[in-house]
């Protein structure tokens, strides 16, 4: 799967490049950096435009994230309303909840440094009804940071920048395990103490 | 082991959520340390057949022109991002004589 969008992308350049940005931040299964930093080395070898690659990437994942956003929009509304009464329609005021007091920093971080999570934060982002200038705002900012720094690995990196990737992947995901366990360890140590007293 | 009792009985989905997390950070901690182990031995990327051939340069540290010649293909300036496997197909040979033929190019290269 992955040799076949590689071939595809050595062969279609920056249509693939877009394409699979714009998927990626829907959620598709799709390998949008591995090919952002592939664009930089090749960049960096003279096989493609440096500032056409930049644009592209830029933009294809700005319009990703304000389709996300979009869907997650109109989705949640239509949602609320159908489940006015339900427990999911209760979900959906969590995340309005949620998005008031993460919002902003929550966009931000989630274009480069925990970046798994970033699609999922744009339908939230959506649903939760959160300010769409403020959206694009910290989406601006996020993307820029994620499209300079994968796109600096590439270029200086080169062929061996793929593997620095797949490092920089694990890493994001660790980093991810780790806010879930510290967010979870911190009931358990409430729990914890309650049950000390109720075994006491 | 009355306190984990407790907190099965109690708090199940909590408990069984912190075990899977801690599993998978774990689990993503240690795939993080090998491929850095991994990366600092290898800086030489292996050929692949999708790879263009000023990308293989780049990576072998050769000049793009210099190993475009060695393909045994005319010279083409309008080529963009020409794949390894393009080029054998264009020569007419299979991908992985036309792969030696670039490594062992690039090996009489670096030896001095």
């Amino acid at each position: 799967m992955i040799d076949l969008l590689l071939e595809l992308f050595t062969q279609y350049g920056l249509v693939i490049l877009a394409g699979t940005i714009y998927l990626a931040a829907l959620g598709a299964p799709l390998p949008g950096t591995v090919l952002l930093v592939l664009s930089g080395a090749f960049a960096a070898s003279g096989e493609m435009d440096l500032v056409s690659v930049i644009a592209t990437a830029y933009f294809s994942a700005v319009a990703g994230d304000i389709t996300g956003f979009t869907i997650g929009y109109k989705g949640g509304a239509w949602l609320q309303k159908k489940l006015a009464r339900s427990k999911l329609g209760a979900q959906i005021g969590k995340a309005e909840a949620f998005m008031t007091q993460w919002g902003g920093v929550g966009v931000f971080l989630s274009r480069w440094l925990v970046a798994p999570i970033g699609p999922t934060i744009n339908y939230v982002a959506g649903i939760g009804r959160f300010s769409w200038r403020k959206f694009v705002l910290w989406d601006l900012l996020g993307e820029t940071i994620w499209v300079a720094v994968y796109m600096t690995i590439g270029v200086v990196f080169s062929a061996s920048a793929l593997a620095l990737v797949d490092m920089i992947a694990s890493a994001s995901w660790v980093l991810l395990g780790a806010l879930v366990m510290w967010v979870m360890g911190k009931r358990l140590i409430k729990v914890i103490r309650k049950a000390r007293q109720a075994v006491a | 082991m009355k306190i984990l009792k407790y907190l099965w009985n109690h708090n199940k989905f909590l408990l069984i959520g912190f075990s899977i997390a801690s599993l998978v950070t774990l689990g993503f901690l240690a795939k993080f340390t090998f491929s850095v182990i991994y990366w600092s031995n290898n800086r030489d990327a292996a050929i692949e057949p999708w790879m263009p051939i000023g990308y293989i340069a780049r990576s072998y540290k050769v000049e793009r022109d210099w190993l475009m010649e060695q393909t045994g293909l005319p010279r083409d300036e309008s080529r963009v991002r020409f794949s390894i496997e393009a080029a054998a197909e264009e020569a007419g040979i299979s991908y992985e004589e036309m792969r030696q033929r670039l490594l062992d190019a690039i090996e009489t290269r670096r030896t001095p």
